[in-house]
C-alpha cells in the first residue's frame, strides 16, 4: 500500500498503470489537498528537469566550444607547421649557398689542392678554360710536406669589453666589508621570550630551552644576537643565496642565530623546539631551512626535518600523526594520568573532580588546557555550524607538563576529509600557542562525533565549503610560521617550481674573479654563478625570467661593478663596470619585490 | 553521392539537441541585441528558447513543420518580448504583430518565471541529492548503478536516499521559493 506522497510522486514522474492514474486523478478531484500535494511533486520534478536541461546546455556550449578550440589549435599548427618548413628550406639553402661561396674563397693552399688533384688524375694544366699554375706530382709533395695545422685559424668572437686583457683582476672581498651586523638582545632563559627583531622577525624561544656547551642550563642571562636578510640588499652584503644542493629556492626570509652567555656558546636542548615567523607574506608552502657555508663561503640550504606539526598542509593523514607520536616518546607509561574530557567539560563529573583536583597542582597544565579549550572548540563549532562532540585525551607526565591529547574521527567517510582537514588547521594553531606557553611534546588529537543532524543535513554541502574554510582561516595569519629545531642559519624557503623550462644562465664576465649574482624579478629567489674563465654559468634557471644581475671584480686594485636586467636565454654580457656603489647596488635590487 | 541525414528531434539526446541549436544562435542573439539587450541578456534568451524547444517537441502530439531554427528564433523572441513588456521598456505604440503573444502565451510565461524562481532555490539542494535525483528521473539509472556511482552501501539505501532527495526538493521549491 502506496503512502500519498508514495502515490502523489508516482503520478508526477508517470510510472502509474492508466487504472491507477485515473483514481488518483478522480481522488484529486474530491481531495484538494491531496491534489495540492501532487501539483507540488509535478512542479518538484518540473523543476529538476529544467535544471538538468540546464546543466546539458552546459555540456553542450563547452563541447562545441573545445571543438572549436581544437579546430583553431589545428590550423594555427598547420600554418606554424608550413612556416616553419618554408623557414627551414630557406635557410638550408642560404646554408648552402654560403657553403659554396666559403668553398669558393676558401684559402688558396685548399684551391691548389683541389686543383692539383684534378690535375693529377686528367693531366692536364688548364681546368676549365682557367688559367691556372702548372701543378706537378713534386708541387704536391711539397704542399703536403710544408702543411701545418696552425695554418687554420680558430674562430674567434670578440666582444667589446671596457676592461682589458691587460687589467689585473681579483674577487672583490663583499662579506668581510660589510661585516656581520648583528642585533643583540639579552634574555632570561628561564622564562620564556619573545624577541622582535627590526625587520619584523619574531623569535619565540620557551623557556629552559636552552643549554651550555657543558650540559647545564645557563645561569645568568643569555645573549640572543640575530642578523635578518629580509631584503635584497640585505642578502647581497651578507652573502646569502637561496640554493639547496644546486636547487632554487624562493625564500621568506631568512636570519642567522647565535646564543652566547658570559663568553660561551649557547645552544637548543635536544629535541627542542622554537619558532620563527617571518614578515613576508603566508604561504603554506614555506618550510625550514637550516643552512650550512660550504668551501666557498656560499650558504646551501638544506630542509630541516619534522617541521610539519605546524605546517597545516603537510598533517594529512592519521599515519603521519601516529609517527609523531612514536617520535615523541609519549608512551602511555610516562602519564601520570589520563583523562577524557568534551567541550562541555570533563568526559563525566567523578572523572571531572578528579582530574581537576589533580590539574590544580600544575596551573601551567590548567591554563594550557584552557587554551587549548577556547582555541579547539569555538573554531570547530564555527567551521562547521554542527553540533559535535568534541573529545580530548591528555596525558600529564611526572614533571606536571601536559604531554598529549588523541583524537580519533568517527565520521563518515565522506566528510572525513574535509573534517580532518579543519581539525588539523585548529590543532596546528592550537598547538602554536601551546608550545608558546611552554608545553613539551604536544600532539593534540580531536575526537569528532557527529549527530544524526549532521547527516540529514546534507553532508556534500561540508566537503564543498570546508577546504575554503580552512584555507580562509589559515589566511587570516599573514606571517610564515615555522618551527626550528637549531640556532645558525635558518630560512624559510620552498623549492621554485616555475612552468618555465629549466635552462643553462650563461653570462659572459671579464675575468674569472669576478662574482655574480642573480637576482629574480618576480619571486624572491637569489643564486651566484659559477665562474668559469671568461663565463659565469648558473644551470637550471628558468628560461624567459628576468633576472637582475649584479657583478663585481677588482680591476686593478680598484672595485666595480656591473647592473644588468636580463632574461634567461638571452645572450648576456656583463661589459659595462663602473666604479662599485652601494647606493646604486641598493636602488637596483629595489627594481625587484 | 549525397547522404541525406534526417534528424529526428524528438529522440535526440539533449545535449546533442543543444550542440544543434547552438549552431541556428546567432540570428536570435544578434535580435536580442539589437532591441535593447546585452550578450548575458542574449545568452540567457537563447537558453531559455532551447528549454522551451526541447519541451515543445518532446510533446505527443507535436509535430515539427517549421525549421528548427526558424521554431527557435520565433520562441526566443518571445521569451525577449516578454521580459521587455514585464519591464516596461517597450512603449505600446511600438508593438508589432509578430510580438503580440497569446493568452495560452503569457499564462506560459508566468509559469516560466515561477520555474525560474524556483530553479534558484534549488541550490539549497546539495550536490549529491541532485546528482542522485538527476540519475534516476532522467539519465533513469537503476537504483543498484546509483548506489555504485554516489558510494552507498546498497540499492536499498540509494532508494531511501532518492526518497529523501525529492522531499527534500519538495520542500525547498514550495517553502523557499517565496523567500527568494
Amino acid at each position: 500500500m502506496m503512502t500519498d506522497n508514495e502515490l502523489a510522486e508516482a503520478y508526477a514522474s508517470k510510472t502509474l498503470g492508466a487504472e491507477e492514474k485515473q483514481g488518483v486523478e478522480n481522488r484529486m478531484q474530491k481531495d484538494p489537498p491531496f491534489a495540492k500535494l501532487v501539483n507540488e511533486y509535478e512542479n518538484t520534478l518540473e523543476v529538476l528537469k529544467r535544471k538538468w536541461l540546464r546543466s546539458n546546455i552546459q555540456v553542450a556550449k563547452k563541447e562545441l566550444w573545445l571543438r572549436q578550440l581544437i579546430k583553431i589549435g589545428i590550423i594555427t599548427l598547420a600554418i606554424s607547421s608550413l612556416l616553419f618548413i618554408a623557414g627551414y628550406q630557406y635557410l638550408k639553402s642560404h646554408k648552402n649557398k654560403t657553403k659554396q661561396t666559403e668553398l669558393l674563397s676558401s684559402t688558396k693552399a685548399t684551391v691548389e689542392m683541389k686543383v692539383l688533384l684534378d690535375t693529377i688524375s686528367k693531366n692536364d694544366s688548364l681546368i676549365g678554360g682557367v688559367d691556372l699554375p702548372i701543378i706537378t706530382p713534386q708541387k704536391v709533395q711539397a704542399f703536403i710536406l710544408n702543411f701545418k695545422p696552425s695554418d687554420i685559424k680558430p674562430l674567434t668572437i670578440s666582444f667589446p669589453l671596457s676592461l682589458t686583457a691587460q687589467d689585473s683582476f681579483s674577487a672583490v672581498p663583499i662579506e668581510n666589508v660589510f661585516g656581520a651586523a648583528y642585533q643583540v638582545f639579552n634574555i632570561n632563559p628561564m622564562v620564556s621570550n619573545e624577541i622582535k627583531c627590526k625587520n619584523g622577525t619574531i623569535i619565540n624561544l620557551p623557556a629552559h630551552a636552552l643549554v651550555m656547551s657543558n650540559g647545564k642550563e645557563p645561569q645568568g642571562n643569555v645573549n640572543i644576537s640575530v642578523q635578518e636578510f629580509s631584503n635584497y640588499l640585505e642578502m647581497y652584503k651578507h652573502n646569502i643565496v637561496t640554493v639547496s644542493n644546486g636547487q632554487l629556492l624562493e625564500t621568506g626570509g631568512s636570519c642567522f642565530i647565535k646564543a652566547e652567555s658570559n663568553g660561551d656558546s649557547v645552544m637548543l636542548k635536544k629535541n627542542q623546539t622554537y619558532t620563527i615567523a617571518f614578515a613576508s607574506k603566508k604561504d603554506v608552502r614555506m618550510k625550514t631551512f637550516v643552512g650550512e657555508k660550504d668551501s666557498i663561503g656560499d650558504v646551501n640550504w638544506i630542509e630541516e626535518k619534522q617541521t610539519s606539526l605546524l605546517d597545516v598542509a603537510t598533517i594529512n593523514t592519521l599515519s603521519e600523526q601516529s609517527a609523531q607520536i612514536k617520535d615523541c616518546d609519549c608512551n602511555k607509561k610516562n602519564y601520570l594520568f589520563q583523562t577524557l574530557v568534551s567541550d562541555e567539560g570533563f568526559y563525566n563529573s567523578k572523572t571531572d573532580e578528579y582530574t581537576r583536583n589533580v590539574l590544580s597542582k600544575s596551573n601551567k597544565v590548567v591554563e594550557l588546557f584552557d587554551t587549548f579549550k577556547s582555541i579547539v572548540t569555538p573554531e570547530i563549532k564555527t567551521l562547521y555550524e554542527i553540533k559535535s562532540k568534541l573529545r580530548l585525551r591528555f596525558g600529564v607526565d611526572s614533571l606536571g607538563n601536559l604531554v598529549r591529547f588523541d583524537y580519533n574521527f568517527r565520521v563518515n567517510r565522506k566528510t572525513e576529509k574535509a573534517l580532518r582537514e579543519a581539525a588539523n588547521y585548529v590543532v596546528a594553531k592550537a598547538h602554536i600557542e601551546l608550545i608558546d606557553k611552554g608545553a613539551k611534546h604536544v600532539i593534540i588529537n580531536v575526537d569528532l562525533m557527529p549527530t544524526m543532524t549532521i547527516q540529514s543535513k546534507e553532508l556534500a554541502v561540508i566537503d564543498t565549503t570546508a577546504p575554503i574554510a580552512v584555507q580562509n582561516k589559515a589566511k587570516q595569519s599573514n606571517m610564515n610560521i615555522l618551527v626550528a629545531r637549531s640556532f645558525g642559519y635558518i630560512n624559510c624557503d620552498y623549492f621554485l617550481n616555475k612552468a618555465n623550462l629549466l635552462t643553462k644562465l650563461v653570462i659572459k664576465v671579464p675575468s674569472d674573479q669576478t662574482d655574480v649574482k642573480v637576482f629574480f624579478k618576480s619571486n624572491k629567489v637569489v643564486a651566484r654563478c659559477t665562474v668559469n674563465g671568461n663565463l659565469a654559468v648558473f644551470t637550471n634557471a628558468p628560461e624567459n625570467e628576468t633576472i637582475l644581475i649584479v657583478g663585481t671584480v677588482m680591476k686593478n686594485n680598484k672595485w666595480t661593478m656591473a647592473l644588468q636586467e636580463a632574461k634567461v636565454g638571452e645572450v648576456i654580457s656583463l661589459t659595462d663596470f663602473k666604479p662599485f656603489d652601494l647606493n646604486k647596488i641598493s636602488a637596483f635590487l629595489q627594481l625587484a619585490p | 553521392m549525397f547522404e541525406v541525414k534526417v534528424i529526428d528531434f524528438k529522440n535526440i539526446a539533449p545535449v546533442d539537441l543543444f550542440k544543434l541549436l547552438y549552431k541556428f544562435a546567432k540570428p536570435l542573439k544578434k535580435w536580442v541585441k539589437s532591441n535593447s539587450g546585452s550578450d548575458a541578456d542574449a545568452e540567457d534568451v537563447l537558453q531559455d528558447a532551447m528549454i522551451v524547444f526541447y519541451q515543445l517537441i518532446n510533446r505527443p502530439a507535436f509535430e515539427l513543420s517549421a525549421k528548427p531554427e526558424t521554431l527557435l528564433f520565433s520562441i526566443g523572441k518571445k521569451i525577449w518580448y516578454n521580459q521587455l513588456r514585464k519591464n516596461k521598456q517597450i512603449p505600446f505604440d511600438t508593438l508589432h504583430e509578430d510580438w503580440i503573444i497569446t493568452e495560452e502565451e503569457s499564462e506560459q510565461f508566468e509559469r516560466e518565471s515561477q520555474f525560474q524562481l524556483m530553479e534558484k532555490s534549488l541550490v539549497l539542494l546539495g550536490k549529491k541529492c541532485a546528482d542522485l535525483l538527476e540519475m534516476f528521473y532522467f539519465k533513469k539509472f537503476s537504483m543498484l548503478e546509483i548506489a555504485n556511482k554516489l558510494d552507498f552501501r546498497n540499492e536499498k539505501v540509494a532508494k531511501a536516499m532518492k526518497y529523501k532527495c525529492l522531499e527534500k526538493a519538495r520542500i525547498i521549491i514550495h517553502t523557499k521559493t517565496q523567500d527568494l
